[in-house]
Formats: C-alpha cells, sequence, structure tokens
C-alpha cells in the first residue's frame, strides 16, 4: 500500500494529499470570481502557493493579494495579484501535488 | 384614353354605388393628367367632390359649389395654412371631436396620422401619448409633431423627463409602460399600428403593447387605435367600448404587374426581371426582400450587375460607412449604386440616414431593399414596390403583410399610381380578423380579480400557482410589496419564478454580480453568462460570445466600431451581428438584469448588492449622458464623439440631460458646424438633417393674437 504524503505548509499541516486537496477545494468555492480572498484564508494560501511548480516565475514583482478568477468552462481558480497589479491564476491541486502536469 | 368618355364609366359607377372601382378609375384618369399636364375640368373636379377625395379638388378649375365643399373640409392640423380632408378623413375626424373611442382599419395611403394633428390642433388637448411600434417611427413622429407643435407642448421621446404643463408624448410600448405612474391623466391615447398587439403579429412584443394599452388606456379620456387593412375586431378587454371603423378608402392606385406567372419560380429569370425593372425606373423602387438572407443576394446581384451613380453625396456616404462601420461592409459598395438597404437589424441612425437619402429627389438612394422592417419601422413609400419574395422571415408572407407592403406603393400628391412588381406567388386574399387576448407573459401584473372573466382557467391556474410559489421563495410580504410596486419589467410568471428559483437555489453564485459594478471588467463575462442562460433563446450568439461583447461594448464610448470589431475578432463579429448584440444588450439584458436585481435584493439582502449603475450604463450602450438618446434624434455617436472633442460640449458631464443638450445644441449649431475638427461632407448631411429635426417651431399666423 502506498504511504500517504502529507502536506505541511507553515501555518497548517495536512496528514494527506487528499484532505489538503478538500481544504482547498472548500476555501475556493466559498467565493466566486472577482472576489477577494479573506486575510485569514490568504495565510495558507499563501503557503500553499510556494508549493506550486513555476512559483518562483509566478510571483515577479511579489504578491498584493489573492482573489479568484474565472477559468474555462465556468470554473474558477485562485489568483495572486502582484504588486504591478498582474494577476497570475494558479491551481491549487497542482500546488498540493507539486506536479507540473 | 378620352377623357370625357372615361368621366361618363367613373359617373356611371358612382350611379351604381361601386366607389371603390370609381375612385380607382378616378385616381388613374388624374395621374393621366398630372403625366400629361393636363389641368382638371369642371367635370373632373365634380367626380372628385363626389368620391370624396376633395383634397385633389382644383380649387382653380372647380365650379363654385365644388370649391366651397374644398373649403368646407379644410382644417387645422398645425401648419402654417389648413388642408383639406378627404370625406374619410373627416368622419374620424367628427367621431374623434365628439369624444368617442375610436378604433380603425384604413389602408397605408389613408392619411390616419393626420388626424391626429388635427385632433391637437383643434381641441388643444393638455396630455397625448402615441404609442408606435419603433423607435425609428418615434422619431419619424416626433420630428412631424415637433414642427408643428413644440411652442406649446414639452414633446416626450424618452425615459425619465420632467414632464411639462402640456405634453405630446411619442414612445415605444416598453417606454409607454414606465410613464404609467407618472401621469395622472391623458386626453387622447393613440396606438399606432394596434395590431401589433396580436400575437399572431408580433409575438416577442405583444405582451408589452397589451400592458401599454391596459395601463394607460385606464388613464385615458379619449382613444384612438389605427391599422390598416383588419377586417374585424373580436370582443377583448383591451378595445372594449371602442368603436371598430373600417374603412378601405384608397387614396392612390395600385396598379399590379404579376411577373411570377412568367417567372415560374426561375431564379434566373426573376434575378433578370428585377434589373429590367430597375434599369427602366427613374422613379424610386422599394424591393421587399423577406429575409435577411434575400436581402444579402439581392445586394450581392446589385452590386455585381448594376452601375455605380454619379453622386457625390452617395460617395461620401460609401466613404463613411467604410471610416465608420466597416471598410469591407456591403452597403459601402451598394450605395455607391444608388441602393441601400433596410432591415430590424441596422443601427437606427443608419436606418434613418438611409430612408433620408431615400427621400433625396436628386442624387439620393433611387432604392432600397428591405424585410418587412419597412412596414413596420418606417413611414416611406415609393412610386415602384418589387415584391422580391413571398417569405416573412422564415413563414410564407400572409396577406395582411402583402398588402402592408403593396400599400406602400404610390403616396398622396406625389404619385397618383404605385407600380406593384410582383415576382413570387402573392398569399391568397383574406379576411384579418384581429385577435387581441390575454398572454401568459402578462399574468405576472394582473389582478385576477380585475381579469377574471378575461382569463382562462389555465390562466388562472397558472397565476394562483406563480403566487403561491413566489411568497414561498420571497414571503407573502416581499412579493405583494414589489407587485405594488410594479418594480418588475417582465410580467412573464414563468420568468420570474425561474430567476427566483435559480437565485435562491445557489444564492453564493450570485455575488459575483458585484463585479459588474467593479472598475475593471474583466469578469462580467463569468457572471453575465449565468444571467444570459435564465433565457436560454433569442441571443442571436453563443453566451460566451455574448458575454464578451458586453465586456467589449464597455469601451463604445473611447473606440470606433472597427475599433470594437477588432477587440472581437477572435469571436467573428460580424458587424450585423454588432448590430443585433447591441440591441440585445441594451434592451433585453438590461430588462434582465433589472429583474434579476429586485429580486436578488430581496432573496439575499445581506449581500449588499445592487447593480442599477451597471443597468443604467448598459441601458446606454455604456455611452455617456445623452449620446444614446441623442441617436434617436439623428446625431449619430461617431458625431457626438468629434463635437465633445471640439470642447463645446462635455457629453461626459452626467449632468446633461437629453433636453438641456438639444437646447445647447441648438443655440451652438453655427459653432458646432464651424469648429468642430475632422467633419467630412457626409458628417454635415447628418448634422444638417439632426438640426433640422430639433428646430424650434415656427410662429403661426393663425396663432397671432388679435389685435
Amino acid at each position: 500500500m502506498a504511504r500517504a504524503k502529507p502536506v505541511v505548509l507553515e501555518t497548517i499541516s495536512f496528514d494527506n494529499q487528499s484532505q489538503a486537496h478538500a481544504f482547498f477545494k472548500e476555501m475556493l468555492n466559498r467565493y466566486v470570481p472577482g472576489e477577494i480572498v479573506s486575510n485569514e484564508d490568504s495565510i495558507h494560501l499563501a503557503e500553499l502557493f510556494k508549493r506550486h511548480p513555476s512559483y518562483p516565475t509566478k510571483i515577479g514583482s511579489g504578491i498584493n493579494y489573492f482573489e479568484v478568477m474565472p477559468e474555462k468552462f465556468g470554473t474558477q481558480c485562485f489568483c495572486a495579484v502582484l504588486q504591478d497589479g498582474t494577476k497570475e491564476g494558479f491551481s491549487y491541486p497542482k500546488c498540493v501535488t507539486q506536479r507540473d502536469d | 384614353m378620352e377623357i370625357f368618355e372615361e368621366c361618363a364609366v367613373i359617373n356611371d359607377l358612382l350611379q351604381a354605388n361601386d366607389g371603390t372601382e370609381a375612385r380607382n378609375r378616378l385616381i388613374r384618369l388624374l395621374d393621366q393628367h398630372a403625366r400629361e399636364g393636363i389641368p382638371y375640368s369642371p367635370l373632373v373636379n365634380h367626380l372628385i367632390r363626389e368620391s370624396g377625395l376633395f383634397p385633389y379638388l382644383d380649387p382653380e378649375t372647380s365650379s363654385w359649389q365644388d370649391r366651397f365643399i374644398f373649403e368646407s373640409f379644410k382644417v387645422d392640423i398645425g401648419q402654417e395654412t389648413p388642408v383639406t380632408l378627404h370625406r374619410e378623413q373627416s368622419l374620424v375626424l367628427k367621431h374623434l371631436l365628439d369624444g368617442d373611442n375610436l378604433a380603425i382599419s384604413a389602408p397605408t395611403s389613408f392619411g390616419k396620422s393626420l388626424i391626429i394633428d388635427a385632433y391637437i390642433a383643434v381641441k388643444k388637448p393638455n396630455n397625448v401619448l402615441i404609442l408606435v411600434p419603433t423607435i425609428a417611427l418615434t422619431d419619424e413622429t416626433r420630428r412631424r409633431l415637433s414642427k408643428k407643435f413644440s411652442a406649446e407642448y414639452k414633446i416626450v421621446t424618452t425615459t425619465e423627463v420632467e414632464l411639462g404643463e402640456k405634453n405630446i408624448l411619442i414612445f415605444p410600448q416598453e417606454r409607454g409602460i414606465q410613464y404609467c405612474d407618472k401621469i395622472e391623466k391623458l386626453d387622447l391615447l393613440v396606438v399606432d399600428e394596434f395590431y401589433k398587439a396580436s400575437q399572431n403579429f408580433d409575438k416577442e412584443r405583444s405582451p408589452a403593447l397589451l400592458k401599454a394599452m391596459m395601463k394607460l388606456g385606464q388613464k385615458a379620456t379619449q382613444k384612438y387605435y389605427l391599422a390598416p387593412n383588419i377586417s374585424d375586431l373580436n370582443d377583448n378587454p383591451f378595445t372594449k367600448d371602442m368603436l371598430f371603423l373600417r374603412l378601405d378608402f384608397n387614396t392612390v392606385f395600385l396598379e399590379k404587374h404579376e411577373l411570377y406567372k412568367e417567372i415560374n419560380k426561375d431564379a434566373q429569370k426573376k434575378n433578370d426581371a428585377l434589373l429590367q425593372i430597375l434599369g427602366k425606373q427613374e422613379t424610386k423602387s422599394l424591393i421587399y426582400a423577406g429575409t435577411y438572407s434575400n436581402v444579402d443576394s439581392v445586394a450581392t446581384l446589385l452590386i455585381e450587375n448594376t452601375e455605380r451613380e454619379h453622386s457625390e453625396l452617395l460617395s461620401a456616404f460609401s466613404a463613411w460607412l467604410a471610416a465608420n462601420y466597416h471598410p469591407n461592409w456591403k452597403l459601402t459598395a451598394l450605395v455607391k449604386r444608388g441602393v441601400g438597404f433596410h432591415t430590424g437589424q441596422l443601427h437606427r441612425s443608419l436606418s434613418q440616414i438611409q430612408v433620408r437619402l431615400f427621400e433625396e429627389e436628386k442624387g439620393g438612394l433611387q432604392t432600397l431593399v428591405s424585410t418587412s422592417s419597412i412596414i413596420e419601422g418606417v413611414n416611406t413609400s415609393a412610386e415602384n414596390v418589387i415584391v422580391w419574395s413571398n417569405k416573412n422571415g422564415k413563414l410564407k408572407l400572409n396577406d395582411f403583410t402583402y398588402r402592408n407592403i403593396i400599400g406602400r406603393g404610390g403616396r398622396m400628391f406625389r404619385h397618383f399610381v404605385g407600380n406593384i412588381y410582383i415576382l413570387e406567388e402573392p398569399p391568397s386574399p383574406a379576411d384579418t380578423q384581429l385577435e387581441l387576448t390575454f398572454p401568459d407573459e402578462l399574468l405576472a401584473d394582473v389582478d385576477e380579480e380585475q381579469y377574471k372573466k378575461e382569463l382562462t382557467k389555465e390562466q388562472l391556474a397558472k397565476l394562483l400557482q406563480y403566487k403561491e410559489d413566489m411568497a414561498q421563495i420571497l414571503g407573502r410580504e416581499s412579493f405583494d410589496r414589489l407587485r405594488g410596486e410594479g418594480v418588475l419589467i417582465s410580467g412573464d410568471t414563468e420568468l420570474i419564478s425561474e430567476i427566483a428559483l435559480a437565485i435562491n437555489s445557489d444564492k453564493k453564485v450570485w455575488r459575483g454580480l458585484a463585479t459588474l459594478n467593479a472598475s475593471t471588467n474583466e469578469y462580467w463575462a463569468w457572471i453575465l453568462r449565468k444571467v444570459i442562460k435564465l433565457v436560454p433563446a433569442g441571443w442571436d450568439a453563443t453566451y460566451t460570445k455574448f458575454a464578451e461583447f458586453v465586456r467589449v461594448m464597455s469601451s463604445n464610448w473611447a473606440f470606433s466600431i472597427p475599433e470594437l470589431l477588432d477587440q472581437l475578432s477572435e469571436y467573428d463579429v460580424t458587424i450585423e451581428e454588432f448590430f443585433k448584440m447591441e440591441r440585445n444588450a441594451t434592451y433585453k439584458l438590461t430588462a434582465l438584469l433589472s429583474d434579476v436585481n429586485v429580486i436578488q435584493m430581496e432573496i439575499v439582502p445581506e449581500h449588499k448588492i445592487d447593480i442599477s449603475p451597471f443597468i443604467a450604463r448598459l441601458s446606454k450602450a455604456f455611452l455617456p449622458s445623452c449620446v444614446m438618446e441623442l441617436e434617436e434624434y439623428g446625431l449619430p455617436r461617431m458625431l457626438a464623439k468629434k463635437i465633445h472633442a471640439s470642447g463645446l460640449v462635455n457629453f461626459e458631464d452626467e449632468e446633461l440631460d437629453l433636453h438641456s443638450a438639444i437646447e445647447l445644441l441648438r443655440a451652438i449649431q453655427s459653432e458646432i458646424l464651424e469648429q468642430v475638427e475632422g467633419l467630412d461632407s457626409f458628417d454635415r448631411y447628418v448634422l444638417d438633417y439632426f438640426f433640422d429635426g430639433i428646430a424650434l417651431q415656427k410662429p403661426r399666423a393663425v396663432d397671432a393674437p388679435v389685435q
């Protein structure tokens, strides 16, 4: 049996990826596109974002705040709004698995 | 034709009480007189009198008895000199002046509208409201009445205008409804083309017309409804207690050329016939093509087979179209050949300009190719009407519409005889009984106690169900309050229930409406798609394309139409689609969003979202202050932009309302013409038309105080 991979963030830890996935899915679905992610949620989201495989290139001038943006087919994703105003959408499942595929 | 012999025949027909045939032969005889420059003899004048066609009498050559009739039937219609009415017009006016409520059916050339002018001039009522089916007719009616009555009356054609002491209000039904609560009493309610209240003639907009007739009718002391070619009217709550008059009194004769028999559905023969008819005409022709694709086919045929006209005006128009709309648009090539097209899809300023060019005696358009928009939207006519198709959209042309189309042939005092060329087999003659019934789409608006008798059992059941459902979702108090305030635009119980259910079942999603008030438009499309899906059909585009269009349209003031089309290139938006979507956005989406907004504020007040500011901007196609309304007056947005850029008028001042803008523009007319940069010759032509339409009424000798 494959061993569960824990997801350990600075602010919160999960025993396995499924738990982390569920936590951030629930967070994402509390918002609709255009809404700014609350400070409370942003603390965990900022930590999760660091796990994204393209994190170094995505953060550019630094993160100002997070919001939710629309994705294809009526779905939505998190988005980092950078200091220079540009927006970087990112997939929370990719941050959980750290796989760029 | 020997004139005396023909007079004898006409006289015999009159003696035999065959007034219609006598009149038809007389009109043809008058046409012969006009073509050959023959003055009317006293005998001809006498026959004119006997036929009731009094306006055609020539007082110079008639006997004193006939001259007396000519003078006796003269009436003030608000212009410099009074005009003589024909016998049947006079009858209608008499009924109106007696205070009767009238629904009349009379042919196109009858002169039904003139009677309104006479009524206003004679009876001087305080408030008259005229419902017309289109914005184009609103403007046409406004122009006519402004010239006659603007010194005494405030002429109102748009919403949210403060009323004056005496008002003439001219609206399409949707706007008329908005004035129901603002007007205490109407002296006269006029409904032009009231057959459109029947679902058989206008499925989409008839409920709104019935609603306007119902609500405004309750405030009207007197009613005057007009339609062509109706044989009978059913018993119905909307025309209850009205006198129905069917007046088959024509003032022009229609000469029919039944070419379809020879053409026998052969496409090539039909093309040849059209080119031949147009080739030999020096007079104006209207081509009824029936569908958008047929308009396109006829346009292609004419571009490929006709020569360019030597007209500076038309060359300037073509260049203007290329610069302001699209360089590769078919219309730019077509107008160089003296041909325009008129469809319900066009920007209204473009339709207006083309009708104006069509009415120019020299240098303008000789031919207009149209769908049924030409019979519904404007009052133009031509010496020749060519019925190219026997279709009306997807359906076969019915006899009622066919008769309205050919009724565009000929016009009193311009051409006695209209030539009708029929290239496809026309519908069989049929009597049209107008059925006005309560549509389901009005149910949300009616009090079932008041209209119990008129509603069917199914409708009563549906209404009760609706009230129960809505009370459950909104709470009875909220629902009753909304109904009482009349804040919901749609009267469609199914749609209103659908919106309430959708919001109630997933409240979170509707927080997305807040993005519509945001300073950026990047997330609009997401929530707009959710809103549009509530009404699945009739957007003329996919949800994504339409939502993207709305987003791009928000830059309407900053960018030209070619630039906006460029921004939409990913979605392959044609100029025709642009027109359609702009119309859908400013009317249909505005109405839907307004109902969504009202209902979401009731169901989820904790969201604290009110998108009224967005709705107001959308309804104006995101153009500032009164720019959109000025388009209805004949000032297209590209000219408003140029005037704004010159600094002469600040259209971005949101305090600038329509009537103060018109006053300002009228006052600085010469500065505009001298100082605005980049005005080309066609801009000046359009400006001339606009200023003509806002000119103040000249003082009349008849109004001068008696010393």
